[in-house]
């Protein structure tokens, strides 16, 4: 989807809003609240269920007859939207990975001490990657890379209830990018693994929904419309040779681009309570870059495009500029390749889930070996320790095919 | 808490806040549960539910705007399964698959987010309503990543569904299709 389309749609949602709000009559709307919390004031609430520290109110008790009516179309539809869901949290694959059984469950603490052991690792690898052979990526060739994880799956729309499951699927994404950024996706997912029996017994206890896995799909993006992160990445090789290689005005550079993102992207709200009248898109102030944005922005950079080795040793000398990057230490990746991780947090705003990202680099040749997500707290509702693994990829392939179906 | 005491709860704090929280979240609510496919009276229906929930825990919640939206989310999604099968022909309460409804005709988003899952429905739904990443990661109970990924599928998924099925009577200047 390119910007244009992405504007039509979010136009449109604005125009969907004022017709609402033309014809929203809230007094009215409030009159009538009050009246049902009168009514709930003479049979006080019993909350039916808990999700995610939410009271749900009680569903209204059906009629006997649409209750007989309910099960066989219910629960058909209680699949689809769990197969959809399920397609929803993953990507694809077919062959065994190393990762099965259990989640794994890593450290949950960030060596913030060991910083500078961090700047000293991707130092390193920043003076090797200097040295490493520039790819020769010539017109009408493509960029080929694959890469392959698992992924932490659950039924979102049940989270926190005991109906909730969580279980692992591994992937295989294959992309093929030209010059011109034009670009071919396929993504395969394999087959899910519960993980642990009584997340097996949670899946049969909600009507064994079907996780509409296995599945794999392509999809091809015209030049000029890869929309590749978000949009504000490189999207040609010509953007991708301009970006400067002096690590200061990288820095720069990079925020800008993610700054000039933000413009198009939501505006931030900083208080509790909304803001009125709205603030229109325009107006917004950019949201500031944060170390997160940054440090993902360089992992994808790092991962999926062909970099001159200059711009490459420069990626990794902003990394150690970046606030809070740790050293995590030794590490074996998926594909049991052995490197280094350094890793960031996510800042604690009060939010229900948060991560802590990893990247994790071969010293000896400064390339980029994976990329690992987890969990750094426990989850209020969620049957996950802190330190599960939410999602980890490894990068097994890039380089120069002919076509954008070959594969190297 | 019981219904009375959140009222009272919330006289005491003077009752305006509420007041213009509902008067500048109800419109967005509905929107975003007609965003699910939900007819209109049925969207009505559950944003009320919604801030009678919020209501209740109106001296504890946080962050009001995603609380209410994690709510909505919820039971738009409870509300959608339990239409009567038998009942979905005749139904409005749920935008049937091939049958744009004339609200889906007007609203050329509707039409756009009913090809998406249900996920990247409610993702792509709040990012549009202008919610920040980090409050939509927490209506939906998912990471902030996780969230970024919907995006990106989501627009993935659009761009392929425009080139194939646009119409051209919404398309952008310089669009792809």
């Amino acid at each position: 989807m390119n910007n244009d389309l992405e504007q039509v749609l979010r136009d449109s949602y604005s125009e969907l809003l004022a017709e609402v709000r033309a014809s929203t009559d809230t007094r009215r709307a409030l009159a009538a609240l009050y009246a049902r919390a009168a009514q709930a004031d003479t049979a006080a609430p019993s909350p039916q269920a808990t999700l995610q520290g939410v009271d749900v109110p009680p569903t209204p008790t059906p009629t006997p007859s649409r209750r007989r009516r309910r099960v066989p179309g219910g629960s058909r539809r209680r699949l689809l939207a769990a197969a959809a869901i399920a397609a929803v949290l993953t990507a694809a694959v077919a062959a065994p990975l190393l990762l099965h059984g259990p989640a794994p469950v890593r450290s949950q603490g960030v060596l913030a001490s060991a910083q500078p052991a961090a700047v000293k690792v991707l130092t390193n690898a920043a003076a090797v990657a200097a040295r490493e052979p520039e790819p020769a990526f010539g017109p009408g060739q493509y960029w080929y890379v694959r890469e392959r994880g698992v992924k932490l799956g659950t039924n979102f729309d049940q989270a926190g209830s005991p109906k909730s499951f969580f279980y692992r699927v591994p992937y295989q994404n294959e992309s093929w990018w030209a010059r011109d950024g034009s670009l071919r996706t396929r993504e395969t997912s394999g087959r899910p693994q519960f993980l642990s029996p009584t997340e097996r017994a949670a899946w049969i206890a909600a009507g064994r929904p079907k996780l509409s896995v296995p599945n794999s799909m392509t999809w091809t993006e015209d030049p000029g419309t890869s929309d590749r992160s978000d949009g504000w990445l490189p999207m040609t090789y010509e953007q991708i040779i301009q970006l400067p290689t002096d690590p200061a005005r990288l820095v720069d550079a990079l925020a800008e681009r993610l700054r000039a993102r933000q413009v198009n992207g939501p505006c931030p709200q900083t208080a509790t309570m909304p803001q009125r009248p709205t603030p229109q898109l325009n107006d917004c102030p950019p949201r500031p870059v944060t170390t997160q944005d940054q440090f993902g922005a360089i992992g994808f950079l790092l991962n999926q495009y062909p970099l001159p080795a200059e711009l490459r040793a420069a990626l990794y000398q902003v990394l150690t500029r970046l606030d809070g990057i740790g050293l995590i230490g030794e590490d074996t990746d998926l594909a049991g390749r052995h490197g280094v991780s350094v890793a960031i947090v996510e800042p604690d705003q009060g939010q229900p889930v948060r991560e802590r990202t990893e990247l994790i680099l071969d010293p000896a040749t400064g390339r980029l070996l994976g990329r690992r997500s987890v969990l750094i707290g426990k989850v209020p509702g969620w049957r996950l320790a802190a330190g599960t693994v939410v999602d980890e990829t490894v990068y097994l392939e890039a380089s120069v095919v002919d076509s954008r179906t070959a594969r190297p | 808490m019981r219904a009375d005491s959140a009222v009272a709860a919330w006289r005491s704090h003077g009752g305006g806040d509420f007041e213009e929280f509902f008067d500048a979240e109800y419109p967005r609510v509905v929107a975003y549960c007609l965003a699910f496919g939900l007819a209109r009276p049925a969207a009505e229906d559950i944003a009320q539910e919604a801030f009678l929930t919020v209501l209740r825990r109106w001296e504890t919640i946080t962050n009001l705007p995603a609380y209410l939206r994690k709510v909505a989310f919820h039971l738009a999604i409870r509300r959608r399964y339990e239409i009567p099968h038998d009942d979905l022909a005749t139904s409005q309460a749920v935008a049937r698959p091939d049958t744009p409804s004339p609200l889906e005709e007007r609203h050329v988003v509707l039409e756009a987010l009913r090809q998406l899952p249900s996920q990247q429905q409610a993702v792509f739904a709040l990012f549009f309503d202008d919610q920040p990443i980090p409050d939509i990661a927490e209506a939906l109970d998912m990471p902030a990543a996780t969230v970024r990924s919907h995006l990106r599928h989501a627009r993935r998924r659009l761009g392929v569904w425009w080139r194939r099925h646009g119409d051209g009577s919404h398309a952008p200047e310089g669009g792809t299709r």
